[in-house]
């Protein structure tokens, strides 16, 4: 009997062991899109944010249009400015796409350019709007 | 058997239909709202997936119409041959042009085999997006009379395939000097081939005729010249600076040409021009990096060209020099300039006039701006035209890259769904064909409407031609053989 419940316990640790470190590939991340709703998203370490978006399949209009190569501004991203700060700076193509981007901010970058990071745990992403809105 | 397969899969098929038709409550209309775009480009395919997206509790059907056999416009026909990058579009118009509430048709010339109104008979509401496909043209002494010279659509046209270019010819073995009369993003892709290492080339989905020609080019110096000054370039960074950066190319601008340029005009400028114009600072007063440079390319500012010269083939071009008329601004990008008396000379054995685009009128019952070469539209609505819409370089004029397309299309998929949510459109009632009935009509007409699985054919037949000789395809020239490869 009391093997049994030692037993259980063990598989449990074990089986929390493994959950573990799996889930050390991923971090939560929160990514808010154009109807300003809130999704949390699995981002794998060393992906970029491209592929976060399409990893869990989120709906948005367009995103990554050129599949990452630094040929469009459709992957455009809005962090706050403390998170932004600590980014590697883009390379000149990125910037030279962003130049194109609609409601480019300070703290504007392109997703497919963002490595993800274990120190990104629980970022906000913000999808902006991509047209203006007034009529 | 057959008979029975029959009863199992088409009566049970009829019976769904109908019920749908009939078991939809949109309150718009008890028949699919039949849409039809003109012009299969991204202008057309992008409000197209617009469209779907917008219009998902509203049956509605989408067809895009395409003049070519191909679909795709410009991203086949425009966009260079190195940047296959930018043609990564073509996997997004794949997913929308398969949806099942989307049909291409190819191979149909509105405005020709089939008129615009026509057009109504099939469909509730027509998007144009079609494009602006004529070049602008120069009106001065040799354009039309001496050879090798070109409009860069046709020299484009040239090395992307497309069939009415496909004899153009250009002698690029008896000259070392071109000249490139614009300084949009056109002009630094026809400078750009005519510099780029053909090792490079060769391995792109130009075609082989070009390939050749090229090989053989004795071309070293491209020299671009625009009417006004730097701060009223067309083109747009990632082009400029993809030209400073190709290997064996040396960049020849001059630092006068920026002596007027200080920190405070750049200040004031808008990010995009302000990169723009600090990169060519940069490499203006950059020393020659470069030493076994073997071509160059130069920025020659405020020359008009005057006059072109030569006896069979073109050998030179004269400019006058301008200036900025009285209180011009410098930065400014609608500055007007005017000749102050100067003529200059340059030698050249080519010369491809790069100078912009506009529209043409498909049809006469189409509101058109002449001069400005677009539909005459307010909001995207075409004038006096209820039901007809148009998106793209068509209502706005030819200028902008596909990201300003892309953006563009959100509204207008959104004014055209507010039409019909508000009531706007009359007619959304009645019962139209859509597809079948354009199709019906066309054949009756000897015309061979290509779908987008006959598209795929063909596809798969130029990738495979290309990839045998390492290239990502090899681009078929004659529509008829195009014809044929998308019925095997």
């Amino acid at each position: 009997m009391y093997r049994l419940i030692i037993r259980s316990i063990f598989n449990q640790n074990l089986f929390l062991k493994r959950y573990s470190s799996n889930s050390n590939n991923y971090i939560n991340v929160t990514i808010i899109d154009r109807d300003e709703k809130l999704i949390n998203a699995k981002a794998k370490i060393g992906s970029n944010m491209l592929d976060v978006v399409l990893d869990n399949k989120l709906d948005i209009d367009g995103f990554g249009a050129c599949e990452g190569t630094l040929a469009c501004s459709t992957c455009h991203v809005v962090l706050d400015s403390e998170n932004y700060k600590t980014l590697p700076e883009p390379v000149e193509e990125e910037n030279d796409m962003l130049d194109l981007a609609f409601g480019l901010t300070p703290t504007s970058r392109l997703a497919c350019q963002i490595i993800v990071e274990p120190r990104m745990k629980d970022w906000i992403f913000v999808v902006p709007k991509d047209v203006n809105d007034q009529r | 058997m057959f008979t029975n397969v029959i009863r199992r899969c088409f009566v049970p098929c009829l019976i769904r239909r109908s019920l749908s038709i009939v078991s939809n409550n949109s309150t718009v209309s008890s028949s699919p709202i039949r849409i039809c775009v003109i012009g299969s480009g991204p202008a057309g395919f992008y409000l197209t997936q617009n469209l779907l997206k917008l219009s998902q509790t509203i049956p509605t059907t989408i067809d895009i119409i395409e003049k070519a056999p191909v679909p795709f416009g410009l991203v086949r026909y425009g966009v260079a041959p190195d940047h296959p990058e930018v043609k990564n579009v073509i996997n997004t118009f794949t997913k929308i042009a398969e949806h099942e509430r989307v049909r291409f048709i190819g191979n149909i010339h509105i405005g020709k085999t089939i008129g615009l109104k026509e057009l109504q008979e099939f469909y509730h509401i027509i998007v144009l997006a079609y494009g602006s496909s004529v070049e602008r043209n120069l009106h001065i002494p040799g354009e039309t009379t001496l050879e090798n010279v070109f409009s860069a659509k046709d020299f484009v046209g040239w090395y992307n395939g497309v069939p009415d270019n496909a004899q153009l010819r250009p002698q690029l073995n008896h000259t070392d000097q071109a000249v490139i009369i614009g300084m949009g993003n056109v002009a630094l892709d026809c400078a750009r081939m005519l510099l780029s290492s053909i090792d490079d080339l060769a391995k792109t989905d130009i075609t082989d005729i070009a390939l050749d020609t090229l090989r053989q080019s004795r071309i070293r110096h491209v020299i671009l010249v625009a009417r006004r000054g730097p701060m009223q370039v067309s083109f747009t960074i990632k082009e400029l600076r993809e030209l400073t950066k190709l290997n064996g190319v040396q960049s020849m601008l001059n630092k006068e040409d920026f002596n007027q340029i200080d920190q405070t005009m750049i200040d004031k400028l808008e990010r995009p021009r302000k990169r723009l114009s600090e990169l060519m600072l940069k490499t203006a007063r950059t020393k020659q990096s470069q030493n076994n440079a073997e071509r160059f390319w130069y920025l020659k500012f405020w020359r008009r060209p005057k006059q072109l010269n030569g006896k069979t083939l073109v050998e030179s071009v004269d400019f006058e020099h301008t200036e900025s008329v009285a209180n011009g601004d410098f930065s400014d990008p609608n500055l007007s300039v005017q000749p102050n008396g100067t003529i200059e000379t340059i030698p050249c054995g080519l010369v491809i006039k790069s100078i912009g685009y506009y529209g043409v009128q498909i049809d006469p019952w189409l509101p058109f701006d002449t001069e400005r070469g677009i539909i005459r539209n307010r909001q995207y609505r075409i004038d006096d035209r209820p039901g007809f819409y148009c998106t793209g370089w068509i209502g706005r004029g030819a200028r902008g890259v596909i990201a300003e397309t892309t953006t563009e299309s959100h509204t207008v998929a959104k004014r055209i769904m507010e039409d019909v949510e508000q009531g706007h459109l009359t007619n959304l009632h009645d019962v139209k064909s859509g597809g079948d009935g354009l199709i019906a009509l066309a054949k009756s007409r000897q015309i061979r409407c290509i779908s987008y699985e006959d598209w795929k054919k063909l596809d798969a037949h130029e990738t495979n031609l290309g990839n045998a000789k390492g290239k990502p395809r090899e681009k078929i020239l004659n529509i008829q053989k195009m014809l044929e490869l998308t019925a095997s």
